[in-house]
């Protein structure tokens, strides 16, 4: 039975898997084992031989080539984007009125998109019972919430019972650690510091994510429609723009993007983003640096 | 029909003709014939079966044609048996 | 050595079996040995438009499940002795192709024919990447038009990342190429229409050709011909020369006219 990883290709894509353990699609695909593969699973076949009744019976190892298990699983790192809404008050009607306004305007960007309620801000006002109803408010709008971040104890509580998730805090947050002996721990944890540039040099095709996990992300060429760049640092775009840019994903807010022609779906930086619809048709298809000025993203054209 | 003069051109009518006459006769075989289709290759294996119970022949020795045109469709098999003298002969039915 | 060269767009009604059949046509017709097979399962319609529907009894997913053997299910074309068509099944679906059972077709096929067209669906499904898997070439054919240009622009992704030369290190990458189909000039005058820059710009792959808009295609197919079998017309030339380019030649790039002027005009032409 041949094992079915996946690999990850060049844009961290996966390739397809065929599923192990399924006797219905005959011999199976060869590929490459992907970075992340299950650790011990290689593992020597022994075989004792049977007639052989003698003491000092000898074990024969096989050893097999490829690697093989007969796990019906895989654990594999993923890498989410999901949208913060971040409560800066109480949950009340006139906030969910507003939730409704922006729901409408921008519609395509909330269908799918997995969603978390940032409490940090909110602090105590937003009770059990408020927090219940803005989930219920967001599920019948179709609106994938399955986790709240910065929330007290008894706001994690009562997001179990609504079926959330409490997600620890970093992410977008880990920049405004307010207590210095958090802060060094934080950066610590989220592994070395050393930033590792991702430079691709082949147009990136409408469908595609290119991610810079540690370090900025350079394209020299276009992005399609319908791609997605997202990088830990900042981006640059030697070539039109036309899908979305996430920089400093993980709260980096001094991250830019840098684009030759502008025509994007989608701007973020540090998880504050602009769709194209608010986007200053002054600016559009001409070279532009994106960044974040206090609690606004702006977008500036060069000359 | 005709404006100032000029006739519309006929020409287009006559491929829509033959367009309209080809499906007809491939759509109605289609309709009727979708089990039909499935059972020609079973088929032939189980007449490559029978007739192997009776003599040694190659696995690609029974092969099976049809034609479809306006009036009649027809079903050709050709069997290829092996002859006593060494050489292969044929039935065709 | 043989090529497996995959026709594709993502967007259907592009012109995806139109070109298959020209391509493989023009091919044929230049001497070269080649078969041109259709990938989509439960909707074929290449034997329609190559117009010998009603000589397919056995079908490439027979062949991949052991029923027939291949050479019960190539259609030799009555016109040209070089070309043979591979017809799908109109009544299973795209869950009867594997990829084992279309490599082992390929591979047998590859002994016999110097070209192997594969006509895709449309989508990104199974169908659509089993026919783009094995290919060693692109055309990737597309309108002038938003949505059929994005979509070939996803297409050119996975070209790039879900095809045997993508996943093994050493091969040489798909090559690509753009083919622009139903162009039509007078629209693209007016501002309507994309221009060609604007299409090569965003998918930023050679051109093969540019198809221009034409009645001669439906007619073509109505009649069950390829379109460079049938009488001369500018859809054909064009298609003759994007041939000639996919062999190797270098053939001048020139955008023909919309087969027809407008009503206007030919009123005008005549009563002068």
């Amino acid at each position: 039975m041949l094992l079915s990883p996946c690999s990850l290709n060049e844009a961290g894509e996966s390739l397809p898997n065929v599923a192990s353990g399924n006797g219905r699609d005959g011999p199976r695909d060869r590929c490459r084992i992907g970075k992340l593969q299950y650790p011990g699973a290689r593992r020597r076949l022994r075989v004792k031989s049977s007639e052989s009744s003698s003491p000092g019976v000898t074990d024969q190892k096989i050893t097999s080539r490829s690697v093989t298990t007969v796990r019906p699983y895989q654990l594999r790192g993923r890498f989410l984007t999901a949208i913060a809404l971040r409560l800066e008050g109480a949950a009340d009607r006139r906030m969910l009125a507003e939730l409704d306004s922006q729901l409408r305007q921008t519609p395509q960007f909330f269908a799918d998109a997995p969603l978390v309620i940032d409490l940090e801000h909110a602090g105590a006002e937003v009770v059990p019972e408020d927090l219940a109803t803005l989930v219920e408010h967001l599920r019948y709008r179709q609106v994938s919430v399955f986790a709240i971040q910065g929330g007290s104890r008894e706001q994690k509580a009562a997001a179990a019972t609504l079926g959330l998730i409490s997600i620890p805090v970093g992410g977008d947050t880990a920049a405004k650690a307010t207590d210095l002996k958090d802060a060094p721990a934080a950066v610590a944890a989220q592994g070395s510091t050393v930033p590792a540039n991702r430079l691709i040099t082949t147009p990136v095709r409408s469908g595609q994510t290119i991610m810079a996990e540690k370090g900025d992300l350079t394209v020299v060429g276009s992005v399609g429609s319908g791609a997605e760049l997202i990088a830990a640092g900042s981006i640059h775009v030697y070539g039109q723009l036309r899908g979305r840019a996430s920089a400093g994903v993980f709260g980096d807010e001094t991250a830019r993007i840098f684009c030759q022609n502008l025509d994007a779906e989608l701007l973020s930086i540090a998880g504050l983003y602009r769709t194209s619809e608010s986007l200053d048709s002054g600016a559009r298809k001409r070279s532009v640096q994106v960044f974040l000025q206090g609690d606004r993203l702006c977008v500036e054209a060069f000359g | 029909m005709s404006i100032f003069g000029f006739q519309f051109r006929p020409r287009k009518a006559a491929t829509a003709q033959t367009a309209k006459e080809r499906l007809q006769i491939l759509l109605a075989h289609e309709r009727i014939d979708t089990k039909a289709q499935d059972i020609l290759p079973l088929l032939q294996r189980d007449i490559l079966e029978v007739i192997r119970r009776h003599m040694q022949i190659d696995g690609d020795a029974v092969d099976i044609r049809m034609e479809r045109d306006d009036e009649r469709s027809s079903l050709e098999i050709n069997i290829e048996l092996p002859d006593a003298r060494g050489g292969p002969a044929r039935l065709q039915r | 050595m043989s090529k497996i060269i995959v026709v594709t767009s993502g967007k259907g009604g592009v012109g995806k079996t139109t070109t298959s059949a020209a391509i493989s046509a023009g091919l044929a017709k230049r001497g070269q040995k080649t078969v041109v097979i259709d990938f989509d399962v439960g909707l074929r319609n290449l034997d329609l438009i190559m117009g010998c529907e009603r000589r397919v009894v056995f079908d490439f997913i027979n062949v991949i499940q052991g029923d027939a053997k291949l050479k019960q299910a190539l259609i030799k074309d009555k016109r040209l002795e070089n070309l043979a068509v591979l017809p799908t099944s109109q009544t299973r679906d795209k869950d009867a192709l594997t990829r084992e059972g279309v490599e082992k077709v390929l591979n047998e096929l590859r002994e016999e024919f110097d070209y192997i067209i594969c006509d895709s669906p449309a989508g990104i499904e199974k169908g659509a990447q089993l026919a783009m898997y094995f290919a060693d070439e692109a055309i990737v054919v597309t309108n002038p038009e938003v949505s059929s240009v994005r979509d070939s622009d996803r297409v050119l992704g996975l070209l790039n990342s879900r095809t045997r030369r993508a996943e093994q290190a050493g091969m040489e990458p798909v090559k690509a190429h753009a083919l622009l189909t139903r162009y039509d000039t007078a629209r693209v005058a007016r501002g309507e229409m994309l221009t060609v820059e604007d299409v090569l710009e965003i998918l930023a792959i050679p051109l093969l050709g540019i198809i221009p808009e034409s009645p001669a295609v439906l007619r073509a197919s109505n009649v069950g011909t390829p379109i460079v079998l049938d009488e001369p017309s500018k859809a054909g030339t064009a298609y003759e020369e994007a041939v000639a380019r996919l062999m190797g030649e270098q053939v001048e790039l020139r955008i023909a006219t919309n087969e027809r002027p407008g009503l206007f005009q030919r009123l005008f032409k005549r009563s002068a």
